[in-house]
């Protein structure tokens, strides 16, 4: 009679243990699980539902429900081909790019006898500069006519037989975008290159040096495996912002020539706030959060699985 | 500094709810003629910018003999960019915040009865004398939606050409070109040679666009705004845009429509440009420094006339106010002379009978091509998808000016994205 139920008891105790640790957890997490709820889960939510609706934003309007009518429309939109093609080139430019240069930067820091505060302070402030006030700076640097830009390319280093009016065609209008994006974001990843490069222990390096290892062997066999793991969090972050880009388009060209350079939250910000139509707008930003998932799930399934050991 | 007003405005709002609060309800008899009404706030959104002229005289003229009149309202006008209004206005009508009254662009007032945000002011006390006051029935038709009226016009404006005389004396002219084909001779004087070009634009928009291609016969939409295939993308519109395309290729139609500097006004103020389409606004904010160098004239005559662009502004009441009385006081006191006339001195055109009659209107000096012109302006196409349209539109242009798209192609796919709009 005793036996089965001390045979029960383990499991019931082991599941009032658990309960018990849950219960002391739950006060140190329901705080930021109820930020999230209602500062992210709910507008996600909300913003999906958004999209299957020709939404109106009065208060208490009737919504007119649209079933897929708004992705039905966007996938028909020839804006929305622009808008991925060049999100999709932001990605791909402008990541390697804030890498390669911070990587750069972090190996010059690294290494550096003296300076190094100062340095590292001086890269990472276009950082901490506000989007708006560098894009501002960038319109006025690649205007057309006698502009600093056309001035150095042209009167200075005669590279350019006559000056470009940057922002008048779709291709040389890129270029202020891109530029931005790299030169803005190669503090960020400088600074946690480094971090990264100095946890990597000195004896590896002393003992490729023995083997007979070249810098650039070295480089390749040492540093990059071990920065690995900083590497693959660096790409995932600078992608998922890189295809959130909006701030510098919206001001450098805000979709000119004809919508050729917009991106889509710039394209989606113009369908919201400028023509009323959340619903639409709501259903681009669904497609492109479908999109970040999928390449941030294959980056980490296909980069990641090495890294974890 | 702004930490330190809201610290101090806090402290403030303390005091005087605990100074409130200590008094007993007893020690605060009402007066015997308690008539007076409750005091009330209402903020006034308007998009003029914060350093100019006509700000100045809303602040400091026209809101403080409102003030002197109804002593009770207070009104708050606040500043709002032109180019942000419509995002500030969604946030505002999304979050309930939004303001009493607000000055909008005739072209967004369909949008904004469409959505359901504004008042009808069909039912309040006075309407029939306001609305029979108004002297133009173009922006006065602007504000009607579905049987309603959903605001008053408040200004009005249009575009005529101001000339360089200089360009008109080098040209041989005695007088600004009456008709397109003088100007098209006028055209073939300056073409870019010496950085002189007979015509500057602002850009590739149906603001600037229009008065041309209406007076040469083009239509964007039939009369009833209900259909565009035929009308935008008709020979005579297709003609009109190749003119315009034609006088870029020569370089007549200065480089700045399509964004270059100097913009007009800038080139205008150099003297390298002979002609520009604008508003009575550039002659009082530029007249002073440009005495003797501007001359108005009506746009020039094609096969459809001289048509010109209706601008200008509407005044609204938003549905979510709570001083809705109060409110529709202060329109009707936009549209009394007293406003009305204040505001003309500062180059913004009356919209009643009274006050365009005013003396005014003749002493300001350069209103009279404007008067002319009004006589002969078209609104933009008044349907609550013209923001789209408008969009539209400049892209039809702008693929025809880059050389991507022939006038025919890109008007006849106008078209079809003009009627989709439309329709829904």
């Amino acid at each position: 009679m005793g036996a089965p139920l001390r045979a029960a008891a383990p499991p019931s105790t082991a599941r009032r243990h658990g309960l018990r640790a849950w219960l002391e957890v739950v006060p140190f997490l329901l705080p930021g699980l109820v930020l999230f709820a209602i500062f992210v889960a709910w507008p996600l939510l909300q913003g999906l539902r958004i999209s299957f609706y020709h939404w109106s934003i009065m208060p208490g309007a009737e919504q007119e429900f649209a079933g897929l009518a708004n992705f039905k429309r966007a996938s028909l939109d020839p804006v929305v081909r622009y808008t991925i093609r060049n999100t999709l080139l932001y990605v791909i430019v402008t990541v390697p790019g804030q890498m390669i240069f911070g990587m750069l930067v972090a190996l010059l820091l690294n290494a550096a006898v003296f300076g190094k505060t100062y340095w590292r302070a001086v890269y990472y402030l276009p950082v901490l500069t506000s989007w708006v006030v560098v894009a501002f700076v960038f319109k006025y640097l690649f205007g057309g006519g006698g502009s600093p830009v056309n001035y150095i390319l042209k009167d200075v280093l005669h590279l350019l037989p006559s000056y470009v009016d940057w922002f008048q065609q779709y291709r040389t209008a890129e270029v202020p975008i891109l530029v931005l994006g790299i030169w803005k974001g190669i503090g960020w990843t400088m600074v946690m290159f480094l971090a990264g490069l100095q946890g990597i222990s000195h004896d590896l390096y002393e003992a490729a040096a023995i083997d007979g290892a070249s810098r650039t062997q070295s480089f390749w066999r040492v540093t990059v495996p071990l920065m690995r793991p900083v590497i693959l969090f660096v790409m995932v972050m600078l992608t998922i912002g890189a295809f959130s880009v909006f701030i510098s388009v919206n001001i450098l060209t805000n979709g000119a020539p004809m919508n050729e350079t917009q991106v889509v939250l710039s394209y989606m910000y113009a369908q919201g706030f400028g023509f009323f139509d959340f619903g639409y707008g709501a259903a681009l930003a669904a497609l492109l959060g479908v999109l970040i998932f999928t390449i941030s799930f294959l980056q980490f399934k296909f980069l990641g699985v090495k890294v974890e050991q | 500094m702004l930490r330190k007003i809201t610290v101090f405005l806090c402290i403030a709002a303390l005091l005087i709810l605990t100074g409130c609060s200590t008094k007993p309800a007893a020690e605060a008899p009402k007066p015997a003629e308690a008539k007076q009404p409750d005091p009330v706030t209402i903020t006034y959104w308007h998009t003029y910018s914060t350093d100019s002229n006509e700000n100045k005289v809303l602040n400091e003229t026209v809101i403080p003999a409102f003030q002197k009149k109804f002593p009770y309202i207070t009104v708050k006008a606040v500043v709002q960019p032109y180019d942000d209004l419509h995002a500030s206005a969604t946030v505002a009508i999304a979050g309930g915040t939004t303001p009493d009254v607000l000055r909008m662009d005739i072209i967004w007032s369909p949008e904004f009865a469409k959505l359901g945000a504004l008042e009808p002011l069909d039912g309040y006390a006075g309407f029939s004398d306001v609305k029979g006051s108004i002297a133009f029935p173009a922006p006065l038709a602007t504000n009607a939606y579905k049987g309603k009226y959903y605001g008053m016009p408040l200004d009005t404006n249009t575009q005529v050409m101001v000339y360089n005389p200089e360009f008109l004396k080098a040209a041989g002219l005695s007088a600004p070109p009456k008709s397109i084909d003088d100007f098209k001779k006028f055209g073939a004087a300056f073409t870019g040679k010496d950085k002189k070009y007979a015509i500057a634009l602002d850009g590739m928009y149906p603001w600037q666009i229009l008065p041309f291609f209406w007076s040469m016969g083009g239509k964007v939409t039939n009369d009833d705004y209900t259909k565009a295939s035929g009308f935008v993308n008709s020979d005579d519109s297709i003609a009109a845009l190749q003119v315009l395309f034609d006088m870029k290729k020569s370089g007549a139609l200065a480089p700045s429509i399509m964004g270059d500097k100097p913009g007009t006004w800038d080139g205008y103020k150099a003297g390298e440009y002979g002609a520009v389409l604008q508003g009575p606004w550039f002659f009082a904010i530029l007249g002073n420094d440009l005495k003797g160098k501007m001359q108005g004239a009506v746009v020039p005559a094609g096969k459809a006339g001289s048509i010109s662009v209706i601008g200008g502004e509407n005044i609204g009441m938003f549905k979510a106010s709570k001083n809705k009385e109060a409110a529709w006081k202060f329109i009707q006191f936009m549209l009394s002379d007293e406003a009305q006339v204040a505001m003309a001195k500062t180059g913004q055109m009356p919209v009643t009978k009274s006050a365009s009659a005013n003396p005014v209107m003749k002493e300001a000096g350069y209103y009279d091509a404007y008067i002319e012109q009004l006589k002969n302006a078209n609104p933009r196409t008044p349907v609550p998808s013209w923001t789209k349209i408008d969009g539209v539109m400049s892209v039809a242009v702008e693929s025809v000016f880059r050389g991507k798209a022939t006038p025919k192609a890109a008007l006849d796919q106008a078209a079809k994205e003009i009627d989709a709009l439309l329709a829904q």
